[in-house]
């Protein structure tokens, strides 16, 4: 029921490593997390793997996350796969824009729970979790 | 029936007729822990952060400190049956109890949760709901019979007929 593949996209491996627990301790039956250190190789990743949701950090080396998305959004195959920014952007001009063309956005520093119930309810949104199937 | 949870104290059921209930919950916290499936749910209300500030006392009264109070009751509800898996942790407390323009030195309240979150995360659990913080008093109900906790809160030295919000959790399972 619960099955869910999850992309990590960020260049601090102790974040990568925070948002991959949070993700293992929503309950979900079986997760699979990918992760990804800079836009470039998410863009790898999500070209060449299906997945129910990608967690986006926008500043990044090499590519980063803003850059990563817009090439998701145009291109066909990827502009449907749900993306979860989680940033410190305080800009609240990028901030929005980013809002616009993503399915939520989650400022750094954030409290566990709040990442795991916008990441549920994205889930929800997209009908890869039934509503109210929401883990402990 | 109604099982009355004092101070440093704890309890657990899984008799689905009984209410687990904890009055007065300023800076200390209250932590439920329910299992749905098993049917089991416990309640502890605990004083202070970390054991290792008196730990005699801690070994007499478990239920005075977070840490050695979450143990006690994850061990408790794990003996009636409860897996971790299941589990669904609540909390509420963790008030300031700052009166007027004073500050709260000590901020005991803030301090519970913040060595709460610390030990739930080392130890795999997520809050599925919290009430914590503000100038607040709290009581705290955990009916076995469906693991609905509810939390009434009203103002810290507020006269007595101050109006009071009741706030309903519903597990998610």
């Amino acid at each position: 029921m619960m099955d869910v593949r999850v992309l990590i996209v960020d260049d601090c491996p102790v974040m990568r490593k925070i948002i991959k627990r949070t993700v293992e301790l929503c309950g979900f039956d079986s997760v699979e997390v990918i992760e990804a250190g800079d836009g470039k190789e998410g863009l790898e990743w999500v070209r060449n793997m299906d997945f129910d949701l990608a967690i986006v950090d926008l500043n990044m080396p090499v590519k980063n996350g803003a850059e990563m998305i817009a090439e998701m959004r145009v291109d066909d195959n990827l502009r449907y796969v749900p993306v979860l920014t989680v940033s410190a952007e305080s800009n609240e001009t990028r901030v929005e824009i980013i809002t616009d063309i993503t399915e939520g956005f989650v400022h750094k520093p954030f409290c566990v729970e709040a990442l795991r119930d916008k990441m549920l309810k994205i889930l929800e949104k997209q009908s890869i979790i039934r509503p109210g199937a929401a883990p402990k | 029936m109604r099982k009355v949870v004092g101070v440093s104290d704890l309890k657990v059921s899984n008799n689905p007729g009984e209410i687990i209930i904890t009055h007065a919950l300023g800076s200390c916290l209250g932590i439920t822990a329910f299992d749905p499936v098993a049917g089991v749910g416990g309640m502890v209300h605990v004083m202070l952060p970390l054991s290792k500030a008196d730990p005699e006392k801690a070994k007499q009264k478990p239920a005075m400190y977070v840490d050695t109070g979450l143990q006690w009751l994850l061990h408790k509800v794990y003996d009636l049956g409860a897996r971790k898996d299941n589990i669904e942790i609540i909390v509420a407390g963790g008030a300031s109890m700052k009166r007027g323009d004073g500050d709260d030195y000590f901020k005991i309240g803030k301090r519970n949760f913040t060595t709460l979150r610390k030990l739930l995360w080392k130890n795999g659990f997520m809050i599925a709901h919290q009430d914590v913080g503000g100038n607040i008093s709290r009581t705290m109900t955990l009916s076995v019979a469906d693991g609905v906790v509810t939390i009434n809160k009203q103002p810290i030295n507020a006269p007595k007929r101050a109006s009071s919000v009741t706030n309903q959790y519903i597990k998610s399972v």
